[in-house]
């Protein structure tokens, strides 16, 4: 544990050629991202390097412009509905550390908690703290602050769950969506002796703040013998934890859970049980992740869709625009992720960000992106010619090569509609939008 | 139940109103003081205790299930009644006001919301 | 301990796989139970999620994960070859509770102006109801008044269930599902669906509307939910005209040419752009900008409940294979306070549009195939409240519209004397389980027992001619 870049030397580590491409890869999969030219500059690190410059920032700046809504005034996160996701979509563009702020984006779809329930943008943010600032360190100390988070007792009704009246809502999913997994290990008599050990937490409505004065009670905590997994004792909270991460099936679940948001493919059952290794019994997080970041399968597997609050960071952070509208609320709303909302406790479906419904979302948060820079149709000074307008997009986005697939239609488009007297600038614009909307910038 | 009723904004804020040009001159900035007032059955939680006087944006928030409405008072002589329209479950609406410093008092006014316990204070202090 | 563990023994990959998914979708039946909400009392109910996705701007298919649009095209297709013939069945909710004692005022029940010194109608205005003369239309509801008297509206004056609930969410579950069973998990129409439809078109149960309506949930067979048709446009800032055209037509092209990539990643994008540009061919020839209705419907652009119909009407015409319909009525039917502005344009917009939807399918020819059910999941109480509104209620308002309808009131008004429960609401005189029963066995001619738990212990009106 003292020496964790060591304890994963058995683990397979990507030896191939790490340019532009590889780091660009790097930078969506663990970030949201690269900033025009960064890309290139960490390409220049090795792959190895490259991952621990990710996940071992030193410090963080936030670059560029404060968030502001539509009228240029200063967001309010705790006061104006939808700010507090602006607040947070505004940290991932203007990150210089990006990685811990993907981990953060990672325990809200793990721990995912909802506003609908919580009713307070102030709990939700204090949650999103917490995520930020254990969010590479302990899994162990990770839960146990969900465990009592005021956010969390109130999405799943720990503040409810007495000695006289236990309730099981947490005590379920902590095992079957937080630790386990479904039908991994228990049954429904260590729900419900889970459910027992929970008990004691308790927030009190205050009139004026609403929620608040979250705080274990020893009087409304189950003291008598709970039977969980098989051992007998007098558990508490902690204890509840503790005996899911002992749990001879969390390091696999913990494995797969981690892995699957960063690789789309499954882990190889050596690479699977060597990370099992590295993680059990020690709970460290920031290992796991560097060793999955340096995986051949990150580099050489196919392309994942990116979460359509990644891709919106990602189009800003390329634009060098700064959250600067409240629409982004309605607009991640529509591409099928709104932070801070997730569609339940199970977090967002990696497998289905894409529909015809959240495709059309992406659509419009791409014409919203591009609105400011639109050029005028009549615009002059532009070439009429589709090879060259088609670089020009390509360098507004910072994108060097497209798919052999989506060069040929866009060149075509290009063309055609010059042929048939389109303004230059005209088209360039819809090459901006085309090239956002095609499976190069959907995908990374 | 709100996002049937939101989404006909929704989708002419999207498809319409985002073609108007954008406004480039940049005007003189006012950032207004600001609170949230959370409306479920039957309590109003606000975001803050005290406000500054001056340019304020009050906000409704229904986190409950039915409807709830905001009225809300000075308590001074002769004070005007401010008030949010009924905001549907779900839903939310704004109301800006210019606020002297003073105690308000808030409430929901429909049925009998605010005796269930729908009824918070704000202190506005003077802004210096 | 150890052969207590069942490891996952999923062979492909995904984090869904990992963990169960309360998805929120028809084929698993209804929205899932909010995670963290509190219980309405009494119930063991949690609350439906009220916050929904709204990216449903045009078609989303509920249920039909393992099919690929190409597939459902097909199913649509070869469902539309038979839909000449079948028959529909349009739902359309009032939303909060609407209230008979307005809707269809006790002019003559003078325990009516005791119980509403203030809201109550004046016994002059209006058209008197003449199945019972104590009664007569709100002025606003004229349109329903009119098919009426031409013996194409059934009325339920005062329709519920015993023991009625007075949360909306829960009454509204009762209706949805057809029992007053706060667990069940199908509506009562997607059970049907999952009957008598097919595995392969969605759009035998369509929501009107960005969301699925739980009526539809199904256990087994695809519905799906459509916004307005014309509103799956694609626009760019500076971009228009031809080139906007052609935009268009290179995201269908960008589609093409990934949508059969080895990568699964592009695989993935390559498929949302070709559906996507598929699905706006599809529903763009419905829109209100693009289909011409025989007839003049009420309301401008902005008014959803007249569009929709409108469409629904074109769709029906173009042979679409449509069985189960449900949508949302305009206005706001919980009336607490100011009832009375608040009540009149809602039922304006509701029977005026209503009526031009029945004028518009006997001009197309189809009004013989549709039914028109309108409902709401309970009624006010009779006494008015202090803030010149009402509360929540026991029985409510129903009716039954189109050319096959009985014409024949079902149930009486049970007066404001008699007729009150112990809290004051009136008692229901017909149970909307009964409807339901009647209109799957007399309008689907199903086997309404393996539809409605417990179907054989309610009476059977006569609904359909």
């Amino acid at each position: 544990m003292s020496c964790a870049t060591n304890s994963y030397v058995s683990l397979p580590a990507y030896k191939g050629p790490f340019g532009a491409a590889q780091a660009e890869r790097l930078l969506w999969r663990a970030g949201f991202g690269p900033r025009p030219g960064q890309a290139k500059a960490l390409a220049k690190k090795g792959v190895k390097n490259a991952v621990l410059s990710l996940t071992r920032p030193a410090g963080e700046k936030l670059v560029g412009p404060a968030p502001t809504d539509d009228k240029k005034v200063p967001i309010a996160p705790l006061d104006a509905r939808g700010h507090e996701l602006l607040w947070w979509l505004d940290r991932m563009v203007r990150t210089s550390a990006p990685t811990p702020e993907r981990m953060t984006l990672i325990w809200h779809d793990w721990f995912a908690t909802s506003i609908v329930g919580v009713k307070s943008q102030k709990l939700m943010l204090d949650q999103n703290q917490l995520l930020r600032k254990g969010g590479l360190g302990s899994f162990a100390e990770l839960l146990l602050n969900v465990t009592k988070d005021p956010a969390m007792l109130l999405w799943l009704s720990g503040n409810k769950n007495t000695r006289l009246s236990p309730n099981e809502n947490y005590a379920r999913e902590l095992m079957e969506l937080f630790t386990l997994g479904a039908q991994r290990g228990y049954d429904e008599s260590d729900v419900r002796e889970q459910a027992r050990a929970l008990t004691g937490w308790r927030g009190y409505y205050r009139q004026k703040t609403g929620a608040s004065d979250f705080r274990y009670e020893p009087n409304l905590h189950d003291t008598g013998i709970k039977t969980v997994f098989g051992k007998k004792g007098n558990f508490d909270w902690q204890d509840a934890c503790r005996l899911c991460l002992e749990h001879p099936l969390h390091p696999s679940f913990f494995v797969r859970r981690l892995w699957s948001y960063f690789i789309p493919t499954a882990p190889g059952k050596k690479t699977q049980a060597e990370l099992e290794k590295l993680y059990r019994g020690k709970y460290q997080v920031r290992p796991v992740v560097e060793a999955i970041l340096q995986h051949p399968d990150l580099y050489r597997g196919p392309r994942m869709v990116k979460p359509p609050v990644v891709y919106t960071a990602g189009l800003l952070r390329a634009m060098g625009r700064g959250v600067d509208s409240t629409r982004w609320v309605r607009l991640t709303l529509t591409a099928g992720q709104r932070l801070f909302l997730p569609p339940d406790v199970s977090g967002w479906d990696d497998e289905r960000w894409l529909d015809t419904a959240t495709l059309r979302g992406r659509w419009d948060l791409v014409a919203w992106a591009l609105r400011s820079v639109a050029l005028d149709e009549k615009a002059t000074g532009l070439p009429s010619d589709a090879f060259k307008l088609l670089t020009q997009a390509q360098s507004f986005w910072h994108v060097p090569g497209l798919l052999p697939g989506t060069r040929k239609v866009l060149l075509d488009f290009g063309q055609r509609s010059l042929a048939a007297k389109a303004s230059p600038a005209t088209v360039l614009n819809a090459l901006r939008q085309l090239i956002a909307i095609s499976p190069d910038l959907q995908t990374a | 139940m709100n996002v049937r009723r939101s989404a006909p904004a929704v989708a002419l804020a999207t498809a319409v109103a985002c073609f108007v040009s954008p406004a480039s001159a940049t005007r003189e900035i006012v950032v207004p003081s600001r609170v949230q007032v959370v409306a479920t059955e039957f309590q109003l939680a606000l975001s803050r205790r005290t406000i500054k006087s001056g340019r304020a944006v009050v906000e409704l928030v229904n986190y409950g299930e039915d409807d709830h409405d905001l009225r809300m008072l000075r308590l001074a002589r002769g004070a005007k009644m401010l008030k949010i329209r009924t905001v549907l479950p779900g839903d939310d609406a704004q109301l800006r006001a210019t606020l002297a410093p003073g105690k308000f008092v808030l409430w929901c006014s429909i049925a009998d919301h605010r005796k269930l316990g729908m009824e918070a204070r704000l202190t506005v202090t003077k802004r210096t | 301990m150890t052969d207590r563990i069942r490891p996952c023994g999923c062979a492909d990959f995904s984090r869904t796989e990992l963990f169960r998914r309360a998805a929120a979708s028809a084929g698993e039946g209804l929205p899932p139970i909010e995670s963290g909400m509190p219980l309405p009392a009494g119930t063991g109910l949690s609350r439906r999620s009220f916050i929904a996705r709204t990216a449903g701007l045009a078609l989303s298919v509920y249920g039909a994960s393992n099919l690929r649009l190409p597939l459902l095209d097909e199913g649509i297709a070869h469902a539309a070859t038979q839909a000449n013939e079948s028959r529909v069945l349009v739902s359309v909710f009032l939303d909060g509770g609407a209230d008979v004692l307005n809707l269809l005022f006790p002019a003559g029940d003078s325990r009516y102006y005791e119980l509403r010194p203030k809201l109550a109608l004046s016994p002059d205005i209006g058209v008197p109801f003449d199945e019972d003369s104590r009664l007569r239309w709100h002025p606003s509801a004229q349109a329903f008044a009119t098919l009426h008297g031409e013996g194409k509206a059934t009325v339920f004056p005062s329709i519920g269930y015993t023991s009625p609930d007075k949360s909306h969410f829960t009454s509204r579950h009762y209706w949805e599902v057809g029992a007053t069973d706060a667990t069940a998990r199908t509506g009562w129409l997607g059970r049907f669906l999952d009957q008598a439809g097919r595995a392969d078109n969605p759009l035998q149960g369509l929501a009107l509307d960005n969301r699925l309506q739980p009526a539809l949930a199904t256990a087994k067979v695809p519905v799906a939910s459509m916004d307005g048709p014309d509103r799956y446009s694609f626009k760019a800032f500076g971009v228009s005209g031809q080139t906007e055209a052609r935009m268009l037509e290179a995201l269908g092209q960008l589609g093409l040419a990934h949508e059969r990539a080895s990568d699964k990643g592009v695989r993935q994008a390559g498929d949302a752009l070709a559906q996507s540009y598929r699905l706006r061919g599809q529903v763009s020839p419905f829109g209100t900008g693009t289909i011409t209705s025989p007839v003049k419907y009420p309301g401008d652009q902005d008014d959803d409940f007249p569009r929709r119909l409108a469409s629904l009407a074109a769709m029906l015409a173009a042979g679409l294979p449509l069985r189960c319909v449900a949508l949302s009525a305009p206005g706001r039917y919980d009336t607490h306070a100011d009832q009375a502005d608040e009540l009149s344009d809602g039922i304006k917009l509701t029977a005026d549009s209503l009526l031009a939807f029945q004028r518009d399918l006997e001009a197309r020819g189809l009004a013989d195939r549709v039914l028109v059910h309108v409902w709401s999941e309970f009624g006010r109480r009779a006494r008015e409240n202090g803030s010149l509104g009402t509360d929540h209620g026991a029985a409510g308002f129903g009716l039954l519209l189109g050319t096959r309808a009985g014409g024949k009131m079902v149930g009486e008004y049970p007066g404001l004397t008699s007729g009150l429960d112990s809290e004051g609401n009136l008692k229901a005189t017909s149970d909307f389980r009964g409807v339901y029963s009647g209109i799957l066995e007399q309008w689907f001619e199903t086997d309404a027992g393996a539809i409605i738990p417990n179907a054989g212990s309610f009476a059977r009106p006569k609904l359909v001619r």
